[in-house]
Order: C-alpha cells, then sequence, then structure tokens
C-alpha cells in the first residue's frame, strides 16, 4: 500500500534509542576509525557497484572525444560538477550475457554475468553463476568492517514465475553472489537497510544486560551451528550444500556481532529511522543513496552493490510523464520518441546518482573526501535494449580510489575487453588480487 | 560454447551420490545406453528432427546434444519430450516428410524403456530440503507461539521458481537472512512471554495516490447509490499492518467542497469492513480562518480507537453523501432551509493580494466534490501490556506445572522441530533455562533463551525429511499435509495421528485432510496457491496507465482480489467442482465490482455471491483481477492473454520467445494499424508464427475485456474481431465458444491443474517420471466428479507425495 509516513522527530528518536547512540562521528574521531582494529595507517578504500536496467540509448550517452576534454552526454549530464572525478570507459563488455546456444533471457544473463564474468545456467530451479566482484572483495577485506558487503536494490523482488525466458528470478534480482549457488537479495526496504546498519535491539535496556544478551545471542548462534553439523551427516548433496549455506551465514554473522562487541561506540546515523519503501520512486532512491553514503562514512561497510531496478523492469516512471513499462519502452525500435523517453528515464536515474556522489564529496574522511576514497562503478549488462546487445557497455567510474584512479577521462578500448577485467583492476588497488574473475583475460589498463 | 560450470556441477552430484552408495546401479546401466541409442535413435533424429532442432531457432529444444551416456542421462527430459511428441504425432510438422510407423517403432520402444529406467533412477534422489518461506515463517510462529505480527515480512524477498516462492532447491540462505533469523527469534520469544516491547507511538500518513476524479462538476444528486459511500470514488482505503495492538488515533483531513446550507457532513471510519466511528463535519456558512463558505479543505475528523495487532483495512467514507444538501438541490432528505448570515462585503483589493472571491453563499456548488484525502494514523497509545494470553497457552500448555523447565521445552521443541526430540536434544535446550537463571535471570528469561534457540535452528527453519529410502515417517508426512494445505506447522491433532502411527491409513488421512481443508488456515491455500497459480499476486503490484483507466483505484484493485479469493474459496469450501473455475455462472461482487461489471442491483461494500447468467462474465479467466495483470499498463495484450490462458488452463505453456525477436509497432498501434492487424503482421514472419498461431487467438478472444477487465464494444477506432481458431482446427466466435471449447478439454485443464499444485505441494519441480502421478491423479478427480477434495486427496494419496521425493540435480 502506500504509505508516506511522516518521520518521528530526531529528539524522539534519540529518546528511544537511548543511550547507545553517541554524538555524530566528527572528522576530529578520526584516530578511532577503523573501529577498535589498530588505527591503520592508510584511509580505506571503498567499493560500490551502481546497476541500471534495461540497458542505455548509447548515443545519449558515449562521449564522442577521448581523453581529458570529453564532453558531457545528455545523459552524463548531471554527473558534469564531476568531471574531475569521472572516468568514462567504452568498449567493455559482458560476452557471457549472450544466448551461446541458449534461449532467451538477455536481461537474466546480463546482470548475473555483470560481476561475476560467469554464463548463467538456463534454469528455473538449479541457479548457478559465479562469485561476483563484490564478493571476491568482501571476502578478502569485508572482515576489517562490521559487515563485509551491503547488496540493496530500488526495485522489490516479490514477483511471480520465471523472470526472463527459463531463468530463475534470482538471476534478474541479484547482481551479487556469494557462491556459485548463492545469490545475495538485494534489501529494498530503506528501513531494512537502517536498522541493519544502526541497529535496532537492546535499546531499552541497561548496558549489562544488553551485554549478556549478546553473549546468549552468540551462544545460541554456536547451538544452532552444532545442530547443523550434526544434521549434515545424514543428507543428501543438495541438503548438504543449504545447511553448509546456512553454517557459513552463521560463522559471518557470528563475526559481524563479535565486531560490534569490540566496539560499543555507537554513530549518529544523522537521519531519522526510515518507516518503511516510500511509495515515492524518488524519495526511495535518495534514501537508499543517503543509507550507503552513511555506511561509507561511519565504515561500517567498504563494499556496496546496488540494483536501481531489477533486470527488465517493469516500473513506469509516471512521475517524470512516462507511463510505459520501462522494459517494454526498451525496446524501442529506434522510435525517436521511445529513444526520448528512455533517454530521459537514464537521465533522471543518473540525476540522483550524482546527488549521491554530491553527498560523498562532501562528507569528510579525514585529509580527504569520500569520494576521493571511493572507486563507483555506474553501468549496466546491456547496451542497445532493443537488441540487448552485451558489448560496447555503458560504464562509468566515479571516484579517485584513494589516489590511485586517474579520473577526468574517457577512455574507450576500441575492441571489446571483458568488463571483468575492470573489477580486476578496482580490486587490485583494494590491495585484493585474485587469479581472475569469470571469462577476464587480464586486469584493465585505467 | 561449454558451460564448464554445469560440468563441474554434475560431477560434483556424481560424486556425492557415488560417495553415498546412493547410486550403485546406474553408472554400469548408462554406460549401456550410449551405443544402442547411436544405433538406433540418433540415425532418425539425424533425418527428422536435426533440420530445424540444432540450435535456437525452434524453440529451445535442441537434439544435437548427445554424444555419449552422461549427456543421455544430462538430456533425459528432452528425450523423453521427443517421445511424447513422436507419440502423438506431433512432430516432425505436417509439411515435412513423416516417418513410417516401421521407422518410428524402435525408436519409440527404446526411449521409452530408457525414460522408464531413468524415472527408476530418480527415485533416488529426493526434495531439497525446504527452507519456510516468509509466509510459512509467519504463520508457524504464529501457530506455535500465538505471535502474530509477521516477523517475516522483513526478510529478504523470497525467489520463485515453476512459478511457486515454495521450491526448495531456491530457497537459499544469506547473513542478511540468518541475521534477520536472530533479531526476529529474539522478538518473537520476548513477545511470546512477555508482550510486545514497549513501542514509542509513531505515526503513518496515508494518502492514496488514486483518489478518483477530485473535483466533479456534478450539480446533481442521485436517489439510488451507496449511501455508505465505501463503493463511491470518495471513499478512502487503505491498508495497515500494526505490530503492537493498543489504541491508535486516526485523523482524516478533508479536501473539496461542500454547498452551503448543507448538514454536516457525515463522516464514517472503518477497520476491516466494519463502522467503528461516525462523526460530522460542519460545513462553514461564512469565511472564517481563511477559508470560504462551503469549503471544507483542512477539515478533520478524528477518533481514538483499540487496534489489534495485525493487518488492517482501513477506510473512511462520506456517508449518505447526497441527503442533507440545500432544498434547492432536491435531494433525498434535504438540509432544513435555515437562515444564512448576510454575505459580507469583498474586502479591499491590496497591492499583491488576489481579490477575494465574491461568492454569494447561495452559489450552486457541485454536490459530491470532496472527500477524506489524508488519513493520519498515530500510536500506540495504551499500549496491551504483558504477553497475550493465546501466547502464553501455547507456551505453558494447560496443565503443566508452570516451573518445570523440561516438560515445557520438551513439548514446545517437539512443536517447533516437527517430530520427537531426542533426550540430548531436550537436555541442551533445558541447560540453556538453567543458564540464564544462574545468570541471575527469571525461569521466564531462560525460557525465553530456549525458544530463540528453536526458533533459529536449522530442525526449526527447515523441513528436514531423512534421507531414506521408502516412505516418508508419519511426523514428516504430518508437516508435508500442514505446510500444503495451511503454509504452516501441524496443529495438535494432525500431531496426535502422527505420534499414534495411524496418519497414514487412507481413511484417516482422507479424514485429517478433509478436517483440515474445512479449518480457517486452508485461505493459506487460496491466498498462497491460487494467488500464484492464476498470478492475481501481480495484482498488488499492478499499476495500469491512469490517464486511460481512471476506474482503477485501490478500492478497485482490492476489490478484484477479494473477488477471485472469494471465488477460489467457495470451491474449496463448498467442494465444489474444479470445473468452475472455466465456467461459472456465479461470483462474488461489492457494488463497486458490480458497477464495474455493468452488472445492476448490488448495493454496499460487502461481497455476495452474484449470478453471472446473461452477462458475459463466467469462470476465473474473465475475472478483472486475470483479466487486468494478463495487460499492459497501457493496452490489452493477446499474448498475454493467450499465454495466461495456455499456462493455466489448457496446461500447454508456450516456449518462451527466440532471443532478439523485433517487438510490435507501439506507435502506429491505435493510430494506423488495430492491434489485431500489427498481431497478424506479426504472425506472418515464419519464426513467430509458430507459436503466435496458438497464442494470439485465444487472447482475441478477450479483447472485448480492457485492460483493467471492463466491457467495451470497441478499441479505440478499430471494431473488435474476436473469433478465431486453434491449432487443431476447432474454431470460435469469441470468449463464449471459446468457454465452451475448454470445458469439451476438461481432462487438460485438470492435469494441468494437478501439475500446479502437485509443484506447491511437493516444493519441486515435476519431472517426466511424474507425469503417471500427474495422470493418475488426474483420473482421480475426474472419478470424483471434480470436486476440489478430489484434487486435495488425489495428490496427498499420491505415491510422490507419501515418499521422500525424487527430484534431481539440474533441470
Amino acid at each position: 500500500m502506500f504509505i508516506t509516513r511522516k518521520h518521528l522527530s530526531r529528539r524522539t528518536f534519540l529518546r528511544a534509542a537511548g543511550a547507545s547512540i553517541g554524538l555524530p562521528l566528527l572528522d576530529a574521531m578520526v584516530p578511532a576509525r577503523g573501529w577498535g582494529q589498530d588505527a591503520a595507517p592508510v584511509a580505506p578504500t571503498r567499493l560500490c557497484y551502481v546497476y541500471v536496467p534495461n540497458g542505455m540509448v548509447m548515443a545519449d550517452w558515449t562521449p564522442a572525444a577521448q581523453g581529458k576534454d570529453f564532453q558531457f552526454t545528455p545523459i552524463l549530464r548531471p554527473l558534469e560538477k564531476f568531471r574531475e572525478h569521472t572516468l568514462v570507459l567504452s568498449h567493455l563488455m559482458c560476452h557471457n550475457a549472450n544466448a551461446l546456444g541458449d534461449g532467451p533471457g538477455d536481461h537474466a544473463r546480463a546482470a548475473a554475468s555483470f560481476l561475476t564474468g560467469t554464463h548463467a545456467r538456463e534454469s528455473g530451479s538449479d541457479i548457478f553463476a559465479g562469485v561476483s566482484a563484490d564478493q571476491v572483495a568482501a571476502q578478502a577485506i569485508g572482515s576489517q568492517t562490521r559487515f563485509p558487503s551491503l547488496e540493496l536494490g530500488l526495485e522489490d523482488t516479490r514477483v511471480v514465475g520465471l523472470c526472463d525466458g527459463k531463468y530463475s528470478c534470482a538471476y534478474t534480482s541479484s547482481l551479487s553472489w556469494r557462491a556459485a549457488t548463492t545469490p545475495l537479495p538485494p534489501l529494498t526496504n530503506p528501513r531494512h537497510v537502517f536498522e541493519r546498519l544502526f541497529g535496532n535491539v537492546d535499546t531499552h535496556v541497561d548496558r549489562a544486560t544488553a551485554l549478556r544478551r549478546a553473549r546468549y545471542r552468540q551462544s545460541i548462534l554456536d547451538g544452532a551451528a552444532q545442530e547443523a553439523r550434526g544434521l549434515s551427516s545424514n543428507l543428501g548433496p543438495a541438503d548438504r550444500r543449504r545447511i553448509d549455506e546456512y553454517l557459513e551465514s552463521i560463522r559471518e554473522v557470528e563475526h559481524g556481532l563479535e565486531r560490534m562487541e569490540g566496539n560499543r561506540a555507537a554513530t549518529d546515523p544523522g537521519i531519522e529511522r526510515p518507516s518503511g519503501t516510500p511509495a515515492d520512486y524518488a524519495e526511495h532512491s535518495r534514501l537508499m543513496y543517503r543509507l550507503q553514503a552513511l555506511a561509507l562514512q561511519a565504515d561500517l561497510t567498504r563494499v556496496i552493490t546496488m540494483m536501481v531496478g531489477r533486470e527488465s523492469s517493469i516500473r513506469a516512471y509516471d512521475q517524470i510523464g512516462i507511463p510505459d513499462s520501462h522494459h517494454q519502452l526498451s525496446h524501442h525500435r529506434n522510435d525517436p520518441a521511445a529513444l526520448a523517453k528512455l533517454t530521459k528515464i537514464q537521465t533522471y536515474h543518473l540525476g540522483f546518482f550524482a546527488e549521491f556522489i554530491a553527498q560523498l564529496q562532501g562528507m569528510k574522511d579525514g585529509d580527504a573526501t569520500l569520494l576521493d576514497r571511493s572507486m563507483i562503478v555506474y553501468g549496466a549488462g546491456i547496451s542497445d535494449s532493443n537488441r540487448h546487445i552485451h558489448e560496447n557497455l555503458p560504464i562509468l567510474v566515479l571516484g579517485k580510489g584513494n589516489g590511485k584512479l586517474k579520473t577526468g577521462r574517457h577512455i574507450d578500448y576500441q575492441c571489446d575487453i571483458p568488463v571483468t577485467n575492470l573489477h580486476l583492476a578496482l580490486l587490485d588497488r583494494l590491495g585484493v588480487r585474485p587469479e581472475g574473475l569469470g571469462d577476464s583475460t587480464g586486469v584493465l589498463d585505467i | 560454447v561449454s558451460r564448464p560450470a554445469a560440468f563441474v556441477l554434475s560431477g560434483f552430484v556424481l560424486a556425492a551420490l557415488a560417495a553415498e552408495g546412493v547410486g550403485q546401479e546406474p553408472v554400469s546401466k548408462r554406460e549401456r545406453d550410449w551405443p544402442a541409442f547411436q544405433e538406433i535413435v540418433l540415425p532418425f533424429l539425424a533425418k527428422h528432427c536435426f533440420e530445424c532442432h540444432t540450435d535456437k531457432k525452434s524453440g529451445d529444444v535442441r537434439l544435437d546434444q548427445f554424444q555419449d551416456d552422461p549427456s543421455l542421462a544430462r538430456g533425459w527430459a528432452t528425450l523423453d519430450r521427443v517421445q511424447i511428441m513422436l507419440r502423438k504425432q506431433a512432430m516432425p510438422p505436417q509439411k515435412r516428410p513423416q516417418p513410417g510407423t516401421d521407422a518410428l517403432k524402435p525408436v519409440l520402444t527404446w526411449l521409452e524403456k530408457f525414460s522408464e529406467r531413468m524415472e527408476r533412477e530418480a527415485r533416488l534422489d529426493r526434495v531439497t530440503m525446504r527452507r519456510l518461506n516468509r509466509t510459512e515463517y509467519n504463520n508457524t510462529v504464529r501457530d506455535l507461539l500465538g505471535v502474530d505480527f509477521r516477523p517475516g515480512d522483513d526478510f529478504p524477498a523470497d525467489v520463485p521458481a515453476h512459478g511457486f516462492d515454495n521450491i526448495g532447491s531456491v530457497l537459499s540462505v544469506s547473513p542478511v537472512l540468518v541475521e534477520k533469523y536472530l533479531t526476529a527469534a529474539e522478538k518473537v520469544a520476548r513477545t511470546a512471554l512477555f508482550g510486545s516491547a514497549a513501542t514509542m507511538p509513531e505515526r503513518f500518513s496515508h494518502q492514496p495516490f488514486c483518489v478518483a476524479d477530485a473535483f466533479s462538476k456534478n450539480t446533481t444528486v442521485k436517489f439510488d447509490y451507496d449511501e455508505t459511500g465505501m463503493s463511491l470514488p470518495s471513499a478512502l482505503h487503505v491498508t495497515q499492518f500494526f505490530s503492537v495492538a493498543g489504541e491508535y488515533h486516526l485523523r482524516a483531513v478533508m479536501r473539496g467542497w461542500r454547498p452551503v446550507g448543507s448538514n454536516p457532513v457525515e463522516l464514517a471510519f472503518w477497520i476491516d469492513g466494519k463502522k467503528v466511528h461516525a462523526c460530522g463535519i460542519a460545513v462553514p456558512t461564512v469565511r472564517i480562518e481563511g477559508r470560504g463558505p462551503g469549503e471544507l479543505n483542512g477539515l478533520w475528523a478524528e477518533c481514538r480507537l483499540p487496534v489489534t495487532a495485525g493487518e488492517h483495512w482501513l477506510s473512511v467514507t462520506v456517508e449518505r453523501m447526497y441527503e442533507g444538501l440545500p432544498a434547492a438541490y432536491k435531494g433525498p432528505k434535504p438540509a432544513p432551509d435555515r437562515p444564512l448570515p448576510e454575505p459580507k462585503p469583498a474586502p479591499e483589493r491590496t497591492e499583491g493580494s488576489k481579490p477575494a472571491p465574491n461568492t454569494t453563499e447561495r452559489t450552486i456548488r457541485a454536490t459530491d466534490s470532496f472527500f477524506p484525502m489524508y488519513l493520519d494514523v498515530v500510536g500506540p497509545y495504551q499500549q496491551v501490556k504483558g504477553p497475550d494470553p493465546a501466547s502464553v497457552r501455547k507456551v505453558f500448555t494447560d496443565g503443566r506445572e508452570r516451573a518445570d523447565a523440561r516438560s515445557i521445552v520438551a513439548d514446545l521443541a517437539r512443536r517447533a522441530y516437527r517430530r520427537p526430540l531426542s533426550d540430548r536434544e531436550i537436555e541442551r535446550l533445558v541447560k540453556l533455562v538453567a543458564a540464564v537463571q544462574k545468570d541471575g535471570d527469571s525461569f521466564e528469561e531462560g525460557l525465553c533463551l530456549a525458544i530463540q534457540q528453536m526458533l533459529i535452528s536449522p530442525h526449526f527453519l527447515f523441513r528436514v525429511e531423512k534421507n531414506s529410502p521408502g516412505l516418508l515417517s508419519p511426523h514428516e508426512l504430518a508437516t508435508r499435509l500442514s505446510y500444503f494445505l495451511w503454509s504452516s506447522m501441524p496443529d495438535d491433532e494432525l500431531f496426535r495421528k502422527a505420534e499414534e502411527g495411524t496418519l497414514r491409513q487412507p481413511a484417516v488421512l482422507e479424514a485429517q485432510a478433509r478436517r483440515m481443508l474445512k479449518d480457517d488456515k486452508a485461505f493459506a491455500l487460496v491466498e498462497n496457491f491460487g494467488g500464484q497459480w492464476l498470478k492475481t499476486r501481480a495484482l498488488e503490484s499492478h499499476i495500469p496507465d491512469r490517464s486511460k483507466f481512471g476506474e482503477f483505484t485501490d478500492y478497485t484493485r482490492m476489490s478484484m482480489k477479494r473477488e477471485t479469493e472469494l471465488f477460489f474459496e467457495h470451491i474449496l469450501r463448498d467442494d465444489r467442482s474444479i470445473v468452475d473455475f472455466l465456467d461459472a455462472d456465479y461470483t462474488f461482487l461489492n457494488q463497486r465490482l458490480a458497477e464495474f461489471y455493468k452488472i445492476p442491483g448490488i448495493k454496499g461494500h460487502e461481497f455476495r455471491k452474484v449470478d453471472l447468467k446473461g452477462t458475459p462474465y463466467g469462470g476465473v479467466w474473465t475475472q478483472a483481477s486475470v483479466l487486468t495483470v494478463s495487460s499492459y499498463a497501457n493496452r490489452t495484450s493477446p499474448v498475454l492473454r493467450g499465454k495466461w490462458i495456455l499456462e493455466t488452463l489448457l496446461n500447454a505453456p508456450p516456449p518462451p520467445p527466440p532471443p532478439n525477436v523485433p517487438t510490435l509497432d507501439e506507435q502506429a498501434l491505435g493510430k494506423e494499424l488495430s492491434l489485431k492487424q500489427i498481431l497478424d503482421q506479426h504472425r506472418s514472419t515464419a519464426t513467430c508464427a509458430a507459436c503466435h498461431a496458438r497464442l494470439d487467438p485465444l487472447g482475441f478472444a478477450l479483447e472485448h475485456f480492457d485492460a483493467i477487465g471492463q466491457w467495451r464494444e470497441q478499441d479505440g477506432k478499430f471494431s473488435i474481431e474476436t473469433s478465431g481458431s486453434l491449432p487443431d482446427g476447432r474454431t470460435f466466435k469469441g470468449h463464449d465458444d471459446l468457454r465452451a471449447l475448454m470445458k469439451a478439454d476438461v481432462k487438460s485443464f485438470t492435469e494441468g491443474l494437478v501439475e500446479k499444485m502437485l509443484i506447491y505441494a511437493l516444493g519441486r519441480g515435476l519431472e517426466p517420471s511424474d507425469r503417471k502421478s500427474v495422470r493418475t491423479i488426474a483420473d482421480q478427480v475426474a472419478c470424483g466428479g471434480y470436486r476440489f477434495s478430489s484434487l486435495v486427496l488425489g495428490i496427498v494419496q499420491s505415491e510422490a507425495f507419501q515418499r521422500p521425493g525424487k527430484t534431481r540435480e539440474g533441470d
């Protein structure tokens, strides 16, 4: 239903949250950064991926000129203020999003291969892709923060049936894959994200009770893990895989709880607890970006993925005068009117992203801004949506990667290179160097 | 290009099977298949099938994938399909050279034997252990602990497969989910034992975005209308979930104008269709606080009411809309002619200000141009403290010593794990209680921790079935039964039958199933099976183009959903024939939907059974809910509707379209060409024709129903052409003929429904090996006069339902 709830006053929230809410994380508190870790000598680098569905109007996306003096095209224009922080990359591809002998399902394969570089198995129930770039990062550096990674989305994933051809909806609604058979469903409700990040338990009880309950939680997680191990010896292979997933998840949650224990100094999230998913798309979008910025700022996580819509999204953008289904519209047959509408939607999407970038630029992180510390990929696994082209994808990278990215340029690689090479290049800047990722052929030169 | 990932996985599975000693026989037998296949089948396929079935041009059937024994095992399902097509002589196509019977026979024999053996082997595998999905989690904690705040709604969405969201193989587990389980366990256990945590009052503002035509110019009155206002465009309808019981403050804010001199506007508040409060709002007669005479903008009415936890439907309506108007309107029960104050002289105009409207007080205004615009709900106040008595009864089962940890824990855990526990398991839980007490906390706190432990246990979260050949244990069978019919755990009686060991007796099982279908909890089958089978769940997120379909308000949406639910529930509760889904001369309507369907004489917002004789409607496929979800936002789609009918009613799902098909020319649509002309063009392409010849005519039969299911004579400027033919040559003139044709093919419909319900009941996709089960059940349904209960009983008594299962890794 359509609930737009007035927020509680901030004071009310603080009162309700009791003593665990402290002062805002002031820049002066920087030595405390690292969250109970030894003060790290180097400020951490953050990695984010923002994915947009249904391709891009490439004519309105790709700048004509290469190098430093490229022009901002109609879709990119909202980012013009951040020229110095923008890297436009042309001719990257998701080869494995192509059918390659399988049936229709370009949308499912595009989302599934964008961060994994793998060719998704054509199945409604036996899903199989690969580990995604963000999860490679999370598995390597995730233990340094409260949450190894965050997966977010702007579209409820409660959908009926197969989502694209014979492909499971898991492929179209998840960008992030923890293992080849374990997609990570995105959180789409801002309230859930807020509660996950800033906690919603133990705010009414005294400290001793809170500590005791935290200890109990650890103990029942142990108990559950023990039961699961006892169970797994009697199971068939598929069931055992499920129990393994469960055990791994328990381990990760235990780890997160330990981390929280080690560091009771809480942050002020700086916003009120959202009441749910706003009916208004713009408000929803802004809130989710805002929560990302806050999570990055408080160093609760360093790895985030967000899907602006599920791949092959049928959302209508009434609020900007486009009542058509996005997916239907994306098969534009090169009709100028349809293309104009698509460009409008895509520019609209980028507008919210630009606001996010502006926030990151406004957030001090030691002697630099959060934007300087970050690497934020914005893009899609489809370029021309009319024919489901997976070459020459629309890809941007924002942020300076802690001084390790040379931005302010448009690079055209001329011949298509797997987008996974870009992922490897960014992982490299995080100090993460896997042997390869999906169909990667090397580390992209950027 | 090969897919190494798939091979790695099948390798893993085979290795795992071998390691378990499950698949001793297959390996040696499979090795024998390839030579015979190569000799008997392959040449036939090469001659008759390879022309099309070697790449993706023709659907998804690829027949050049076989090179050795493993590939035969993997492609078993495909080969099984080949067998069916050959036997039905559906392939090769009529226009191609036909194989003679002599050539066909050995091929068929080989394929049949192969299928049969693969089927036997497949029995060794089983259903993937199913995690409770969100709905099942909610219902289970409700039935286990009497806690009804739907904690599962906060979990990440469950991925559907095979059309349903309870399929074991895709219900995966992630850290986010385990985090949620941990939080929910704590909240659920605390709520059950201590009542819901003190909650600060919060405000929820509802502003429905589809209030119909805001300011009408209508100055006339009606005598025959819905006096409750529930079904009028002015009504405000929203749903809100209340996680905590208590008192809530409701305030409705008005917008619009009412003729000056009218009686006070009668505003009514409703919860779940029951009137809970009524009050009047006086219509201003003079300008006051910047509000002109007759202006209602910003005026409000409020009330404070006790509300129970759970989801509620809140409505604010204007009652007796056309009564109490000034006599000049000649409406029913007019207002007494009261003297009005002299119009004040218009204030002098000052620089920059708008001229005050020089309204004379008796200006004729629209009669129904006002409505409640916002509803604010603030609460809880006077929160209900302490545990719900229902929860207390569930935790401390009657007659038990309140402090006997062992018996309380053992009983709870038996119900939570849905089986008897070993002493060691009970001991571990009891120790938790003791540990907490040792820390100086109360017995209840200790119990609370033990319950939390149960709620995050894999034995609670997963429906564990022992990996043993033979039949399910009585407890496993009871669990399957209750999650099938109730989407929840077994109740005491079902547990009792399992413990007595009598549940497997056909008479006992039948009696239990019948008893469960009568229980209120069986509505879960309507909501979860029905909503997904008919795809009407999509209605919640479907937003028709409002510029074209102003009729579609939130109330309409709710009413459509309700109609289909009531219709399904009626078939279930009254044990009607499932043929009613195809053709029924009744449905359930309220005034809103009756007006929508142009059926006269239905007053008020309550739903009731309505006779459909003489109307175009009849059967679930002509209900507005179905017609809406099988349409695009801005127009009907014969293709989507055809697909819906083929999948849902005729059990003949079309293959997905080939990659990169050209889409329709939306721009020309409705301007230069009709939808029919455009789709005719589409069908002229050979690659499209094969499927669209089946899809489109079915959809066109429904073209008189627009994209929200309302009857129309014309589609824009084009006339509507509904006649067509089925691929087998039978012709029809419109939806009435089509209905007759579908009824004649009741066998296909029944088999389709059996398949869908079996998938839902088992939580897995069907295999070729299940076909026999499906046919047997369908036959039983036919013998049982197509009664709904015969369908449910057929499934419950089938081997597939009573055995651990037979699914394979891979497709």
